[in-house]
């Protein structure tokens, strides 16, 4: 539905997105995440035909954003970051505009109008000015001119900053159910909303594609480069040691309880929670790191991978390290985006 | 597919109604033209008083269409230069600032469509006050004895000078996000080329006389005097084309460069 090619938008000095290639399937939620200034905003500005992009190129719906604008400005539905709105005018007419904006006669603008405000719980405000309204409603006014005329592709700007808890959960609710039937990219800096609203994720960072993929995928992928806890009784300095001498540790740390006793010259056994940091997380691993504990006499209390957060792998991804190159491209085979570039241009 | 420019002149028309700035230029206009038609009222009938005395001393012949009718519409016309500004000055800038502008261009219009829904609200509502101002010609109609013809062509004229005064204040609008600045500059405009022909001395030929062929004033000071000349008409559809174009390319070439 969406394809982005080799996509590059340069400020002037700044770049702003360099080489980005990622798609979006026909009926899918996807989150787009990465920090402030990665160039989420400026990549949706490229597909919503604000600006052209600087090289590369990008369709919706199979229609070239630089060719064909005003095939794509028929397709899509648009909220842009901050939730510009005419503030003089009143929700209904507002919406009116943007209906008969997208051609539809007076009979269909009703009803466009009514379902979008049904749609998106607007009720009670249909006949009060934008301006007067609370910034959650006005949110909410955004969303409806975005959804209004039912357009086939969504594509929402960080829907849900400065939303209250409880308009958080009513906004995802309304765009998680539109999985299926319409294609949606958002864009966010909340994990949650990933995890809980989309289908597929790509974060970005300064312009370029860090990973990529659905959030139980990106998690497992992570989780080779991540980390196993253990629970140990054994002298502490002694244990840390024979850790960090496994083959594949990176790191040992000792998680340090509250209220223990630095007590560095004495290494009395006692119970204590360290964490082993690995690179490459290689099977023979944790069996390598029993059998250590076991041949020192220790006493191996409990040992787990830890689970990595969606919000782990972000701030690992986006941290100057970064994560093992295969993750950042394994999205973007030629042989894949093809394919389904052409089933997404027949259907529609 | 001919009329996509009217969601644009609706949305317009209807955001005019709730703004100030149109409220304050409406307030301007009439403040200013009933100012001046009373003093023009006056004026002629202190020198209808006079009339022997001028007669003796050489003077022209009084003529109330001359004295009148012509004074009443060029100064109309003059004021216009004011208020049409501040009418058009929010129509992009305030659109840039706000971000609406990026609504809108995420919708299926060209930016001819955007351009024309946005000039055509504007003159509606110029050419309305213009309508407005309509009541001095009866007002000189039923106290004086003006010269129909010549009435109507500085009315119409009127009409037809103030859509490149719009045109050019839609264009300001274009240049900027801030509608003083937008104002400033749409007055500027208009008052360089309506002062153009001023620096040009009358004996001027060659690129003297383009440039005061080029001149606002030259030619709606035909249609005051009541002169209705092709080429005066010619030359506001000129402007206004020429300044339509011109906020086309504003809106482009600020979206290649950002
Ligand atoms: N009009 C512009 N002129 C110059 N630089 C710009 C412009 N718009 C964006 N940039 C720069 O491009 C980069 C990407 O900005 P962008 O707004 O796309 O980031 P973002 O991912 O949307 O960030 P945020 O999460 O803060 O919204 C930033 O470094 C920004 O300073
Ligand atoms: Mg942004």
């Amino acid at each position: 539905m969406i394809k982005i090619e080799n996509l590059t938008k340069e400020f002037g000095e700044v770049r702003a997105i360099r080489g980005l290639t990622f798609e979006v399937f026909e009926g899918e939620i996807l989150g787009f995440l990465g920090p402030n200034g990665a160039g989420k905003t400026t990549t949706m500005r490229i597909l919503t035909c604000f600006f052209p992009p600087t090289s590369g190129r990008a369709t919706v719906a199979g229609f070239d954003v630089v060719e064909d604008p005003h095939e794509v400005r028929r397709v899509i539905g648009y909220m842009p970051e901050g939730v510009p709105l005419y503030r003089e005018m009143d929700v209904t007419s507002a919406l009116d505009f943007v209906a008969h904006a997208k051609g539809y006669g007076k009979a269909d603008r009703k009803r466009f109008v009514d379902e979008a405000i049904e749609e998106t719980n607007l009720g009670d405000v249909r006949k009060r000015m934008i301006g007067h309204l609370s910034k959650g409603y006005r949110q909410r006014v955004g969303l409806a001119q975005a959804i209004i005329g039912d357009p086939k592709v969504l594509i929402l700007d960080e829907p849900t900053v400065g939303l209250d808890p409880k308009q958080i959960a009513e906004v995802r609710n309304l765009i998680k159910n539109m999985a299926g039937r319409r294609t949606v990219i958002l864009s966010t800096h909340i994990l949650p909303e990933v995890q809980m609203t989309c289908t597929r994720a790509v974060i970005i960072n300064r312009g370029q594609i860090a990973a990529s993929g659905t959030p139980e995928k990106l998690t497992t992928q992570m989780r080779r480069g991540s980390e196993i806890e253990l629970i140990i009784a054994g002298p502490t300095r002694a244990v840390e040691k024979a850790l960090g001498a496994v083959a594949g540790v990176s790191r040992v740390e000792r998680v340090v309880h509250h209220g223990d006793v630095q007590d560095e010259d004495h290494d009395t056994a006692k119970v204590c929670n360290y964490k082993v940091h690995s690179l490459n997380m290689a099977p023979e691993l944790q069996p390598g790191l029993a059998e250590t504990v076991v041949r020192h006499g220790w006493q191996l209390i409990e040992m787990r991978t830890v689970g990595l957060t969606l919000e782990d792998i972000f701030l690992q991804v986006i941290s100057s390290d970064g994560i093992p190159a295969e993750n950042g491209t394994a999205e973007a085979p030629a042989a894949s985006t093809s394919t389904t570039g052409e089933a997404s241009s027949n259907g529609s | 597919m001919g009329a996509r420019f009217l969601p644009i002149y609706r949305r317009e028309l209807k955001s005019y109604l709730t703004s100030p700035a149109f409220y304050v230029a409406v307030a301007i206009f009439f403040f200013l033209t009933g100012l001046v038609f009373c003093g023009i009222l006056l004026s002629f009938s202190e020198m209808s008083g006079n009339a022997e005395y001028r007669k003796e001393m050489g003077f022209e012949e009084i003529n109330f269409t001359r004295h009148v009718v012509s004074q009443v519409f060029w100064s109309t016309n003059f004021f216009l230069m004011f208020v049409v500004p501040i009418l058009t000055m929010r129509l992009i800038a305030e659109e840039k600032r706000t971000g609406t502008y990026e609504v809108l261009t995420s919708l299926p219009f060209t930016d001819w469509n955007i351009v024309l829904g946005k000039f055509l609200a504007a003159y509606t509502l110029v050419a309305l006050m213009q309508a407005g101002s309509a009541y001095y010609a009866f007002i000189m109609i039923r106290f004086g004895t003006p010269e129909l013809p010549v009435m109507a062509v500085a009315f119409v004229g009127g009409l037809v000078v103030a859509a490149a005064y719009v045109a050019i204040g839609l264009f300001a609008s274009s240049l900027t996000e801030s509608q003083i600045v937008a104002a400033i500059l749409g007055f500027v405009l208009l008052l360089v080329f309506y002062l153009m022909s001023d620096v040009i001395p009358g004996t001027a030929t060659g690129v003297g006389k383009i440039v005061e062929h080029l001149s606002l004033r030259y030619h709606s000071e035909q249609f005051t005097h009541g002169l209705l000349r092709l080429e005066d008409i010619a030359y506001f559809l000129m402007m206004v084309g020429a300044f339509l174009f011109l906020t086309c390319r504003s809106l482009e070439i600020r979206r290649w460069k950002i």
